[in-house]
C-alpha cells in the first residue's frame, strides 16, 4: 500500500500534487481530506489544504516505489534541515489558539504520523525528526527545476532591491537564503527604518508583494520572508518579553488580558512562547485586520 | 511617485503595456490612479485587497518620508 500527504492551496490542487508524488491518476488511488485549508489575511493564517493519498496496488513506477519503501510520506523539500532560526516568522501556519504547535525537539514523537499531518499544514514546522526523508521528485528534472529557481529567485530579488531602491533606500542590498521552500530575503540599508514602517508594517507589505511577485516567476510554491537587519529576530524577542509580561499580569489579576492587534505571524510568535506555560490559556479573537491575542489565567 | 508604483506593479501583471497610472494633486493630497488590463484586476487586489492594500503601505511610506498621503485607486 502506498500511501502520502500533499499539500495545495486548495483541495484539488493538493490531490494532483499527490498524484504527481506518486506517478499515479486518480482513479487508482482513495483520497481522504485532511484539511480544506483556508485564505487567511496577508500572507498569514492561510492554511494549505492538504489530503492523504492511499494506493491499494503495487505501482511498477520507480518513484511510486521508492514512496512506497518510506513509510513517512516525504515532504515536498525532502531533508530540509529540521531547526531553522526563523521560523516562527516566516510561517503562514494557522495563528489560532496553540492547535499546532512545532514540537519540543527534544521529545521526538513515537507516533509521528498523526502529527505529522498537523505539520503538513503549516510550512513552516519542522517534519517530525525520526528519519531523514529522501526525494520524492524525479531525479532527472533536478537539475532544470533548480536552475529555473535560482532564475525565479535572482528575479525576485531584483524586484525587491528595485522596489525599495524606488522607495528611497537607494543604497539598499538584497541577499537571500533558500531553505527547502522557504524563501528569506534580507535588506541591509542605511534607511531600515524607512523600510520596516510603524511595526514592521511596510516590511511586511513588502513581504506580500514579493511572495506574490517570487510565485509569479518560480514554478514551485515558495513561502518569502523579507527581513531588514535582523529587526525579525528582534522583534520576536521583543514580543516573547511582551507575552511573559502579560501572561504574569493575567495570573496575578485573575483576569483575561487582550493584546494590541498584530499580524498573525506575530501572534503565532506569542501564542508559541506562552504554550509552554501551564497557568495560562492563549488564543486569539476578532477579525484581520483587528484579531488579536488574549491571554487568560488557566482554570 | 508614477515610477514607483510602475516598479511595484509591472512583475504583478500578465499585460504591463497595458497598464496606465495617473497622478494628481486634490486638496493637498496626491492621488493616484491605477488602471490594468480587466484580467489582471484581481492580480493587483489580491485576495481580501490584500495586495492592494500592500501596495498602498509601500506607496504611503515611500511619501510620508516626503510629505503628503497619497491614495492609490485602481480604476475598472
Amino acid at each position: 500500500m502506498i500511501q502520502t500527504v500533499a499539500t495545495g492551496t486548495t483541495v484539488d490542487e493538493a490531490v494532483s500534487n499527490a498524484l504527481a508524488k506518486l506517478g499515479l491518476t486518480r482513479d487508482q488511488v482513495k483520497i481522504e481530506i485532511i484539511d480544506e485549508g483556508k485564505k487567511g489575511f496577508l500572507g498569514f493564517g492561510a492554511r494549505e489544504a492538504s489530503v492523504r493519498v492511499t494506493a491499494e496496488v503495487v505501482s511498477t513506477e520507480p518513484e511510486a516505489a521508492s514512496v512506497a519503501a518510506k513509510v513517512e510520506p516525504a515532504e515536498e523539500a525532502p531533508g530540509e534541515p529540521m531547526a531553522k532560526p526563523l521560523e516562527p516568522i516566516t510561517s503562514e501556519g494557522p495563528a489560532s489558539a496553540g492547535t499546532v504547535q512545532p514540537e519540543d525537539p527534544a521529545e521526538p514523537d513515537p507516533v509521528p504520523f498523526d502529527k505529522n499531518e498537523d505539520e503538513e499544514k503549516g510550512p513552516a514546522v519542522p517534519v517530525v525528526p525520526v528519519e531523514p526523508l529522501e526525494p520524492v521528485r524525479p531525479e532527472e528534472s533536478g537539475e532544470e527545476q533548480e536552475r529555473d529557481l535560482d532564475e525565479a529567485i535572482g528575479m525576485t530579488a531584483g524586484y525587491l532591491k528595485s522596489v525599495v531602491r524606488e522607495m528611497g533606500a537607494e543604497d539598499a542590498e538584497v541577499f537571500h537564503a533558500l531553505d527547502g521552500k522557504n524563501l528569506e530575503f534580507r535588506l541591509e540599508s542605511e534607511k531600515a527604518a524607512l523600510l520596516i514602517g510603524k511595526r514592521g508594517q511596510t516590511l511586511n507589505a513588502l513581504q506580500q508583494l514579493v511572495q506574490v511577485v517570487a510565485n509569479n516567476y518560480a514554478k514551485q510554491f515558495l513561502v518569502v520572508s523579507v527581513d531588514v537587519g535582523d529587526y525579525r529576530a528582534k522583534r520576536a524577542e521583543t514580543l516573547k518579553m511582551l507575552a511573559e509580561r502579560k501572561a504574569d499580569q493575567a495570573v496575578r489579576t485573575g483576569a483575561r488580558v487582550a493584546l494590541e492587534p498584530m499580524p498573525s505571524s506575530e501572534r503565532k510568535i506569542i501564542h508559541h512562547a506562552l504554550s509552554e506555560r501551564f497557568d495560562v490559556d492563549t488564543h486569539s479573537e476578532g477579525k484581520e485586520p483587528h484579531r488579536h491575542l488574549v491571554i487568560e489565567p488557566h482554570k | 511617485m508614477k515610477k514607483l508604483i510602475e516598479t511595484i506593479v509591472k512583475p504583478l501583471v500578465d499585460h504591463p503595456d497595458e497598464l496606465r497610472i495617473g497622478v494628481e494633486e486634490r486638496q493637498g493630497r496626491l492621488v493616484c490612479s491605477l488602471s490594468v488590463h480587466p484580467e489582471d484586476m484581481g492580480k493587483v487586489i489580491g485576495k481580501q485587497g490584500r495586495v492592494a492594500t500592500a501596495i498602498r503601505t509601500v506607496v504611503n511610506s515611500a511619501e510620508s518620508a516626503g510629505r503628503k498621503r497619497v491614495r492609490v485607486d485602481i480604476m475598472d
